[in-house]
């Protein structure tokens, strides 16, 4: 069990404080699920001088590649990491006939707004119910187009801190380890974004 | 006087849009949107199309029906506008299809290209680093599948 003060700042000597005022946004009052990213960047330096733009975009928690972990918003805020939900019904295959319909013309846009009136777990975590952990690491070669870049595999020291970190927020905020995911699980991202780490 | 009310007025209301660096100022969901102008295209080549492999998760049985045409590249870079690599990485969505390709500009300038079907897209003009676009406003085939 973790050690969150009221400011819902860990407070753990494993854990450095790097909190990031322009990633936060309003209370997140219930935690339902973590999603796991990458940065798509080359070093902690880049994300953190990302985080420095007004409604900057991040997560809760970064880590570096030599898993030094550093918590970049309180765990009692959202963040905006997730961005547009997939329909969890399609992964589950239990979309009702009415659902499948309205799935089979590709449109995320008109997705999440019929995934974000559902709860948990008939959808996926979103912005305002996940804690969101982002690993230090980029999609290569920058020299192609987006689909056809691969995100760069995550280091052994950044695995090890990643799978301390999640059974620590797991048990301490009580999310199931069956409500952790990663991002291109539950939104239309690269779909080798975070596919190489380990919990 | 009401023609300069009208004036003021249309100013305001496109600044709300695009601000006076000609860029909007996005949201959490959207990311932010500057004008992109590309010289006249003279030729367009369509290398890979309905390219992709989408999963059960992804709501799309194939990309067969991702299928463009020479000219709605050129439609889709005329409305098109840009955003930055970050903002690109953190809000726009990632679609399993894509077309790919090349093309002459008017002024003998080459470019490749790639539009995939959630709008987004990238150009690199002469092998200079990728401009990202997206145009939301692309509700044309093959995008309204």
């Amino acid at each position: 069990m973790l050690v969150v003060n009221s400011q819902g700042w860990v407070i753990d000597p494993r854990i450095r404080l790097a909190i990031a005022a322009n990633v936060e946004r309003g209370p997140m009052t219930h935690v339902h699920g973590i999603v796991v990213h990458q940065t798509d960047s080359p070093t902690a330096e880049s994300a953190f001088n990302s985080y420095k733009r007004a409604a900057a975009m991040g997560a809760h928690f970064l880590i570096d590649k030599d898993g030094a972990i550093y918590q970049t918003a309180s765990v009692f805020k959202q963040t905006r990491h997730v961005g547009r939900l997939k329909a969890r019904c399609l992964l589950k295959q239990v979309c009702t006939p009415a659902e499948v319909m309205a799935y089979s013309h590709f449109n995320a846009e008109s997705m999440y707004r019929r995934e974000i009136r559902k709860s948990v777990p008939d959808r996926f975590p979103s912005n305002e119910d996940s804690i969101g952990i982002e690993l230090v690491g980029e999609a290569l070669p920058r020299n192609v187009p987006e689909p056809d870049r691969v995100y760069e595999t995550v280091t052994a020291a950044q695995n090890a801190s990643l799978k301390w970190l999640i059974a620590s927020l797991s048990a301490t905020l009580r999310v199931a380890m069956t409500e952790v995911f990663r991002h291109p699980t539950v939104s239309y991202k690269n779909r080798t974004e975070a596919s190489t780490a380990q919990w | 006087m009401v023609k300069a009310a009208l004036l003021g007025m249309l100013l305001l209301s496109t600044s709300a849009a695009f601000g006076i660096d000609r860029c909007t100022t996005g949201s959490d969901l959207e990311p932010s949107l500057c004008v992109f102008r590309l010289p006249r295209i003279a030729k367009v080549n369509i290398v890979e199309n309905a390219a992709g492999s989408p999963t059960p998760s992804d709501g799309i049985a194939s990309c067969s029906g991702f299928r463009i045409m020479q000219s709605q590249v050129r439609r889709y870079l005329q409305k098109a506008k840009m955003t930055s690599a970050d903002e690109a990485h953190a809000k726009l969505d990632w679609s399993p299809c894509h077309a790919s390709g090349e093309l002459v500009l008017s002024d003998g300038r080459k470019a490749a290209w790639d539009i995939n079907l959630s709008r987004a897209g990238s150009i690199s003009i002469d092998g200079a680093d990728s401009i990202i676009l997206y145009c939301p406003d692309c509700a044309f085939r093959p995008f309204d599948q």
